[in-house]
Protein backbone atom coordinates (compact mmCIF):
# COMPACT_ATOMS: atom_id res chain seq x y z
CA UNK A 1 0.00 0.00 0.00
CA UNK A 2 1.12 3.54 -0.74
CA UNK A 3 0.79 6.36 1.04
CA UNK A 4 -0.84 9.07 -1.29
CA UNK A 5 1.88 11.70 0.52
CA UNK A 6 4.81 10.51 -0.70
CA UNK A 7 6.27 11.39 -3.46
CA UNK A 8 3.39 11.57 -6.34
CA UNK A 9 4.66 15.32 -7.68
CA UNK A 10 3.99 16.11 -11.25
CA UNK A 11 5.61 17.72 -13.70
CA UNK A 12 3.69 20.82 -15.55
CA UNK A 13 3.15 19.99 -19.54
CA UNK A 14 0.74 21.88 -20.44
CA UNK A 15 0.40 25.72 -19.72
CA UNK A 16 -2.04 26.66 -17.27
CA UNK A 17 -3.38 29.77 -14.73
CA UNK A 18 -1.80 28.47 -11.37
CA UNK A 19 -2.31 31.79 -9.92
CA UNK A 20 -3.64 31.41 -6.44
CA UNK A 21 -3.90 34.75 -5.15
CA UNK A 22 -2.38 38.13 -6.20
CA UNK A 23 -1.93 40.69 -3.47
CA UNK A 24 -2.25 44.21 -3.04
CA UNK A 25 1.00 44.91 -1.26
CA UNK A 26 2.38 42.47 -3.26
CA UNK A 27 6.15 43.40 -3.85
CA UNK A 28 9.27 41.91 -5.88
CA UNK A 29 11.84 41.28 -3.64
CA UNK A 30 14.39 39.79 -5.93
CA UNK A 31 14.70 38.56 -9.93
CA UNK A 32 16.53 35.88 -11.37
CA UNK A 33 17.27 35.43 -14.85
CA UNK A 34 16.19 31.38 -16.41
CA UNK A 35 18.32 30.15 -19.06
CA UNK A 36 15.93 26.69 -19.60
CA UNK A 37 12.76 25.63 -18.44
CA UNK A 38 10.05 23.50 -19.85
CA UNK A 39 8.68 27.06 -21.34
CA UNK A 40 12.03 28.38 -22.26
CA UNK A 41 13.89 30.99 -20.89
CA UNK A 42 12.43 33.46 -18.49
CA UNK A 43 12.29 35.46 -15.23
CA UNK A 44 11.92 34.21 -11.93
CA UNK A 45 10.27 36.29 -9.55
CA UNK A 46 10.81 36.11 -5.50
CA UNK A 47 8.10 38.21 -4.24
CA UNK A 48 6.97 39.09 -0.44
CA UNK A 49 4.00 36.47 -1.22
CA UNK A 50 5.58 33.68 -2.85
CA UNK A 51 6.86 33.26 -6.21
CA UNK A 52 6.27 33.44 -9.66
CA UNK A 53 8.16 31.95 -13.01
CA UNK A 54 7.57 34.35 -16.28
CA UNK A 55 8.72 33.20 -19.82
CA UNK A 56 9.39 34.72 -22.63
CA UNK A 57 7.34 33.59 -24.85
CA UNK A 58 4.46 31.98 -22.71
CA UNK A 59 3.86 34.93 -20.07
CA UNK A 60 3.38 33.94 -16.77
CA UNK A 61 3.68 30.24 -15.95
CA UNK A 62 3.07 29.68 -12.35
CA UNK A 63 2.74 32.20 -9.40
CA UNK A 64 2.09 30.29 -6.15
CA UNK A 65 2.26 31.56 -2.64
CA UNK A 66 4.17 30.45 -0.01
CA UNK A 67 1.32 29.16 1.58
CA UNK A 68 1.24 26.55 -1.21
CA UNK A 69 4.63 25.95 -2.11
CA UNK A 70 6.43 22.82 -0.12
CA UNK A 71 10.00 22.72 -0.91
CA UNK A 72 12.45 24.49 -2.73
CA UNK A 73 15.99 22.89 -4.08
CA UNK A 74 18.90 22.65 -5.66
CA UNK A 75 18.92 19.34 -8.04
CA UNK A 76 21.79 19.65 -10.51
CA UNK A 77 24.39 22.09 -10.91
CA UNK A 78 22.72 25.26 -11.25
CA UNK A 79 19.13 23.51 -11.89
CA UNK A 80 16.63 25.07 -9.31
CA UNK A 81 13.25 23.21 -8.49
CA UNK A 82 9.95 24.58 -6.41
CA UNK A 83 7.42 21.82 -4.90
CA UNK A 84 4.15 22.95 -4.59
CA UNK A 85 0.54 21.64 -3.71
CA UNK A 86 -3.06 22.85 -5.04
CA UNK A 87 -6.35 23.00 -3.54
CA UNK A 88 -7.24 19.92 -4.97
CA UNK A 89 -4.13 18.20 -2.82
CA UNK A 90 -2.22 17.13 -6.19
CA UNK A 91 1.33 17.95 -6.49
CA UNK A 92 3.38 19.56 -8.83
CA UNK A 93 7.16 20.46 -9.61
CA UNK A 94 9.10 22.78 -12.28
CA UNK A 95 12.86 22.81 -12.36
CA UNK A 96 14.66 25.79 -13.83
CA UNK A 97 18.15 26.28 -15.37
CA UNK A 98 19.77 29.39 -13.84
CA UNK A 99 23.34 30.72 -13.59
CA UNK A 100 23.14 30.50 -9.78
CA UNK A 101 20.80 28.38 -8.04
CA UNK A 102 23.02 28.81 -4.52
CA UNK A 103 21.84 32.37 -5.29
CA UNK A 104 17.89 31.69 -5.68
CA UNK A 105 18.47 29.51 -2.60
CA UNK A 106 19.29 32.30 -0.25
CA UNK A 107 16.98 34.41 -1.78
CA UNK A 108 14.10 32.42 -1.53
CA UNK A 109 15.43 31.29 2.18
CA UNK A 110 15.08 34.87 3.19
CA UNK A 111 11.91 36.10 2.01
CA UNK A 112 10.16 32.75 3.02
CA UNK A 113 11.76 33.61 6.70
CA UNK A 114 10.45 37.10 6.35
CA UNK A 115 7.32 35.59 5.61
CA UNK A 116 6.87 33.04 7.68
CA UNK A 117 8.18 35.22 10.65
CA UNK A 118 5.18 37.77 10.08
CA UNK A 119 2.80 35.75 11.89
CA UNK A 120 2.86 34.01 15.15
CA UNK A 121 1.93 30.49 15.65
CA UNK A 122 -0.89 30.79 18.18
CA UNK A 123 -2.00 33.97 15.68
CA UNK A 124 -2.32 31.38 12.64
CA UNK A 125 -3.47 28.20 14.89
CA UNK A 126 -6.44 30.82 16.26
CA UNK A 127 -7.11 31.26 12.54
CA UNK A 128 -7.16 27.71 11.40
CA UNK A 129 -9.33 26.25 13.85
CA UNK A 130 -11.42 28.95 14.63
CA UNK B 1 14.92 22.79 1.63
CA UNK B 2 11.29 22.76 3.10
CA UNK B 3 9.04 26.01 2.02
CA UNK B 4 7.28 27.69 5.08
CA UNK B 5 4.00 28.81 5.98
CA UNK B 6 2.68 31.52 8.13
CA UNK B 7 4.20 31.09 11.81
CA UNK B 8 6.37 27.86 10.59
CA UNK B 9 9.55 27.36 12.23
CA UNK B 10 12.34 24.90 11.29
CA UNK B 11 13.16 23.49 14.93
CA UNK B 12 15.48 20.58 13.25
CA UNK B 13 17.11 19.70 9.97
CA UNK B 14 18.67 16.33 9.95
CA UNK B 15 20.67 14.43 7.52
CA UNK B 16 19.25 10.75 7.33
CA UNK B 17 18.92 7.82 5.02
CA UNK B 18 16.18 6.39 3.97
CA UNK B 19 14.33 3.61 1.28
CA UNK B 20 14.48 6.67 -1.38
CA UNK B 21 18.16 7.35 -0.61
CA UNK B 22 20.17 10.41 1.22
CA UNK B 23 17.30 12.87 2.66
CA UNK B 24 17.16 15.49 5.04
CA UNK B 25 14.45 14.71 7.81
CA UNK B 26 12.82 18.41 8.94
CA UNK B 27 10.79 18.71 12.31
CA UNK B 28 9.08 22.74 11.77
CA UNK B 29 6.31 23.62 14.77
CA UNK B 30 3.54 22.09 12.32
CA UNK B 31 5.26 19.31 9.97
CA UNK B 32 7.45 16.95 9.59
CA UNK B 33 8.82 16.35 6.30
CA UNK B 34 11.52 14.26 4.29
CA UNK B 35 13.13 15.52 1.19
CA UNK B 36 15.16 13.94 -1.21
CA UNK B 37 18.47 15.53 -1.92
CA UNK B 38 18.41 14.88 -5.21
CA UNK B 39 14.74 14.41 -5.79
CA UNK B 40 13.21 17.15 -3.70
CA UNK B 41 10.11 16.74 -1.19
CA UNK B 42 8.91 12.99 -0.65
CA UNK B 43 7.07 13.25 2.68
CA UNK B 44 5.10 15.64 4.45
CA UNK B 45 3.20 15.32 7.78
CA UNK B 46 1.03 17.43 10.30
CA UNK B 47 1.44 16.22 13.95
CA UNK B 48 -1.59 15.73 14.30
CA UNK B 49 -1.11 12.31 11.61
CA UNK B 50 2.07 11.15 13.44
CA UNK B 51 1.00 7.84 15.48
CA UNK B 52 4.92 7.48 17.13
CA UNK B 53 8.58 8.04 16.34
CA UNK B 54 10.36 5.69 17.93
CA UNK B 55 13.53 4.36 18.21
CA UNK B 56 13.74 0.55 17.03
CA UNK B 57 17.73 0.33 17.06
CA UNK B 58 20.45 2.35 17.37
CA UNK B 59 20.45 4.86 14.61
CA UNK B 60 17.23 3.79 13.63
CA UNK B 61 13.98 5.43 14.11
CA UNK B 62 10.63 3.79 12.66
CA UNK B 63 8.03 6.85 11.60
CA UNK B 64 4.16 5.32 11.94
CA UNK B 65 1.76 7.93 10.64
CA UNK B 66 -1.82 7.32 10.04
CA UNK B 67 -3.56 8.51 6.56
CA UNK B 68 -7.45 7.93 4.95
CA UNK B 69 -7.64 5.20 7.31
CA UNK B 70 -4.48 3.47 6.87
CA UNK B 71 -1.28 3.15 8.86
CA UNK B 72 1.57 3.57 7.00
CA UNK B 73 5.34 3.46 8.52
CA UNK B 74 9.17 4.24 7.12
CA UNK B 75 12.72 3.43 8.88
CA UNK B 76 15.36 6.29 8.90
CA UNK B 77 18.68 5.67 9.52
CA UNK B 78 20.35 8.64 11.15
CA UNK B 79 24.37 9.14 11.67
CA UNK B 80 23.70 12.36 13.71
CA UNK B 81 24.37 12.33 17.48
CA UNK B 82 21.07 13.92 18.02
CA UNK B 83 18.32 12.32 19.95
CA UNK B 84 15.62 12.67 16.78
CA UNK B 85 13.06 10.77 18.55
CA UNK B 86 12.46 13.10 22.21
CA UNK B 87 13.17 16.09 20.15
CA UNK B 88 10.04 15.15 18.15
CA UNK B 89 8.64 14.53 21.32
CA UNK B 90 9.24 17.62 22.49
CA UNK B 91 7.87 19.53 19.17
CA UNK B 92 4.47 17.70 19.43
CA UNK B 93 4.23 18.54 23.10
CA UNK B 94 4.92 22.54 22.06
CA UNK B 95 2.21 22.28 19.40
CA UNK B 96 -0.40 20.62 21.66
CA UNK B 97 0.78 23.42 23.88
CA UNK B 98 0.58 25.90 21.25
CA UNK B 99 -3.28 24.70 20.22
CA UNK B 100 -4.47 24.73 23.87
CA UNK B 101 -3.09 28.77 23.99
CA UNK B 102 -4.89 29.27 21.14
CA UNK B 103 -8.21 28.35 22.96
CA UNK B 104 -8.01 24.60 21.21
CA UNK B 105 -9.28 21.32 22.57
CA UNK B 106 -7.44 19.09 20.29
CA UNK B 107 -5.21 16.48 22.71
CA UNK B 108 -8.50 14.48 22.61
CA UNK B 109 -9.19 15.31 19.07
CA UNK B 110 -5.48 14.41 18.15
CA UNK B 111 -5.89 11.00 20.68
CA UNK B 112 -9.11 10.25 19.21
CA UNK B 113 -8.67 9.96 15.54
CA UNK B 114 -5.06 8.12 15.68
CA UNK B 115 -7.22 5.20 17.85
CA UNK B 116 -10.22 5.77 15.12
CA UNK B 117 -7.59 4.90 12.39
CA UNK B 118 -5.65 2.25 14.20
CA UNK B 119 -8.69 0.82 14.83
CA UNK B 120 -10.24 0.93 11.33
CA UNK B 121 -7.49 -0.38 10.49
CA UNK B 122 -7.25 -3.51 12.22
CA UNK B 123 -10.72 -4.03 11.35
CA UNK B 124 -9.55 -4.08 7.38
Amino acid sequence: MISNRINKTKKIKTISNYTIQSHNDEKIIKAFEVKKSTHGKGIFYITNYGVYFESQKHGIIIKIDFEWLKSYNTIKKNTFQIVWNTQNNDRFKYEMKVKSAEEIMLAYRNANNEYAESITEIQVLKTKYT
Amino acid sequence: MKSLVYGERIRENVLVKTKFGNCILCLTNFAVTLESITKGLILELDHESVISFQPIEKKLLKLVWSENSSIYDLIINYEEPIDIANKFKKIQTDYINSLRIAGIKTEERINNNKLNDIKQNQQN
